[in-house]
């Protein structure tokens, strides 16, 4: 299925917020007219007003965002551009955020997943007679939770029609947890997802483990990671305009694999076995998270079971990877110093002098351990905002 | 731009100019500008009058911002003027601010315009700041969009 350019999918990224922000309807129209005219399919004003269904305008109280037919160079093409709404910051900072089912029934995020859900009655009509338009290309595009909601659309294109559509998201957050992210990338396929991020970038960091990104596999060989100065979280790298830049007229395969380091197993054992002090930065952040992935997969393998999405009131998912930790280091000599290697670097990363060793790897313990990460974590990324919004920058 | 408001989000650049009708300036013309807010709900409204030159002036609307609990989001904030002149309303600015910076629509150059209230409603996109409007200023719009066209996906 042909793709579109970086360029062209972080233009449309950017420029639905003014397309849905300006202040008339016919200005709006006249928006779309002036500027996409010559490759999509502008309807009469009753379909932009989303009465219709099919092509137009989709206004949901969580999510807006534009459903359009391609024409000219794009005939047979589908666009579904999505933003989300100002509500980001309490669903990234939640400490009790709820996972809900996708319509694939995967785990996803509550939030993005109910704001996603208020949308689907106006894109569901255009994505039944995308078929029917003669569409053979589907596009999903969005920046921040926009993309979030582009990566749930993208989903429900797959789960509900015959197209595999191409999904592509700037500095989106972390949708669902690693179900979610295997199914989808195996269903819409890693090479399809062109997901564009800034290192420092606090977004895509959160929420943080066990929420993962797709695509998750391939992952690393299909990774559109851009380099951008420091290690902590700069406010500006969010901003839409900035991923334009970074884009520029340049290639998907020029913008992938720009990492200057390896993410391969050796690399992450290399991170979780070395001696020193650990900050607590954005890049630490993200070999933790590698870490904690790797070291829980070994931990599944040799258990045998998964990590599911189903938690009751008493049983939460702290309390599933505290008992799939404690399992490991329980029944094999291997794990158990996989995980006290990483339970370790938890520690210094919180700033916990308390050696331990491998008797005091209880559940309880574990849990606590990995309890007050997220609690500082979620602390991190708070403070990050906040200083976002200090410098007058948004997220 | 004031030292102060540097780092806060600039929701509406100061504006002044002159206001006509058929060519001829209009005094006592009532003006009102609305903007939303950037991180909250809700807008912000302020009005003023021109003078017997038709001269108007409106200073720079910033964003109070709001610590702790504010909700983030990527800056996007509509704007509006509306000129009430002989019982009529004239919408002379409907646009969105997309740069945080003072004099973004201007390209850091004070906002300064020449409104006609039955000119032509024009379409300007400046530092992606979008505005339908009848004012004229002077400033180099942003070039049209390239679109690259469909790529194969196979690299």
């Amino acid at each position: 299925m042909p793709r579109i350019s970086p360029r062209m999918s972080a233009s449309l990224a950017r420029d639905i917020y003014r397309l849905v922000d300006i202040p008339k309807l016919k200005d709006a129209v006249s928006e779309l007219e002036y500027t996409y005219g010559s490759v999509m399919e502008i309807n009469n004003s009753n379909t932009l007003k989303g009465k219709s269904g099919g092509p137009g305008f989709v206004k949901s109280r969580t999510g807006f965002g534009l459903c359009a037919l391609g024409k000219g160079a794009y005939q047979g093409h589908g666009f579904i551009v999505l933003r989300g709404t100002k509500f980001l910051a309490d669903w990234l900072t939640n400490l009790n955020v709820g996972v809900s089912r996708s319509c694939n029934g995967q785990s996803v995020h509550d939030g993005f997943n109910r704001a996603f859900c208020s949308m689907k009655p106006q894109i569901k009509p255009f994505v039944r007679a995308l078929a029917a338009n003669g569409v053979h290309s589907v596009h999903c595009i969005g920046h921040s939770l926009g993309g979030g909601l582009a990566t749930l659309s993208a989903e429900y294109v797959k789960a509900t029609t015959a197209l595999t559509p191409n999904l592509y998201t700037f500095g989106a957050p972390r949708v669902g947890l690693r179900s979610f992210a295997d199914t989808l990338s195996s269903n819409v396929g890693s090479t399809k997802i062109y997901r564009v991020y800034h290192q420092t970038d606090i977004v895509p960091c959160i929420p943080f483990w066990p929420f993962v990104h797709a695509p998750s596999i391939l992952g690393d060989a299909y990774d559109y990671f851009q380099p951008s100065p420091g290690v902590f979280p700069g406010a500006k790298w969010h901003d839409m305009s900035l991923y334009v830049d970074t884009v520029g007229t340049q290639k998907w395969s020029a913008l992938r694999n720009k990492r200057n380091r390896n993410n391969n197993s050796a690399s992450v054992l290399n991170w979780l076995n070395r001696e020193g002090p650990v900050s607590f930065s954005v890049t630490n952040l993200e070999w933790l998270d590698k870490a904690i992935n790797y070291v829980l997969a070994k931990c599944l393998s040799f258990v045998g079971g998964t990590l599911t999405g189903a938690f009751s009131g008493t049983f939460t998912l702290m309390d599933q990877l505290a008992y799939i930790l404690k399992k490991g280091v329980d029944l094999s000599s291997n794990l158990s110093g996989l995980v006290m290697a990483l339970i370790r670097k938890i520690m210094k990363m919180l700033g916990m002098q308390k050696i331990i060793d491998k008797t005091d790897a209880t559940a309880a313990f574990i849990r606590s351990i990995f309890q007050k990460l997220s609690h500082r974590i979620s602390t991190y990324c708070q403070k990050a905002l906040d200083n976002v919004l200090v410098n007058g920058q948004s997220v | 731009m004031s030292s102060e408001n540097r780092t806060k989000p600039c929701l509406f650049s100061a504006i002044s100019g002159v206001i006509t009708l058929n060519g001829k300036p209009v005094k006592n013309a009532q003006l009102k500008r609305i903007v939303g807010k950037a991180h909250a709900q809700g807008k912000v409204t302020d009005e003023t009058t021109t003078d017997e030159n038709g001269y108007f002036s409106m200073p720079a609307v910033f964003d109070k911002v709001l610590l702790a609990k504010v909700l983030p989001m990527e800056f996007s904030v509509p704007q509006e003027i509306f000129v009430y002149y002989e019982g009529k309303e004239y919408d002379i600015w409907s646009g969105v601010k997309r740069k945080r910076e003072e004099n973004s629509e201007s390209r850091g150059k004070p906002l300064v315009v020449k409104c006609e209230l039955e000119g032509e409603r024009k379409r300007i996109s400046v530092n992606d700041n979008l505005i339908y409007t009848r004012c004229n200023w002077d400033v180099e719009p942003d070039p049209p969009m390239v679109f690259d066209p469909p790529e194969d996906d196979e690299d």
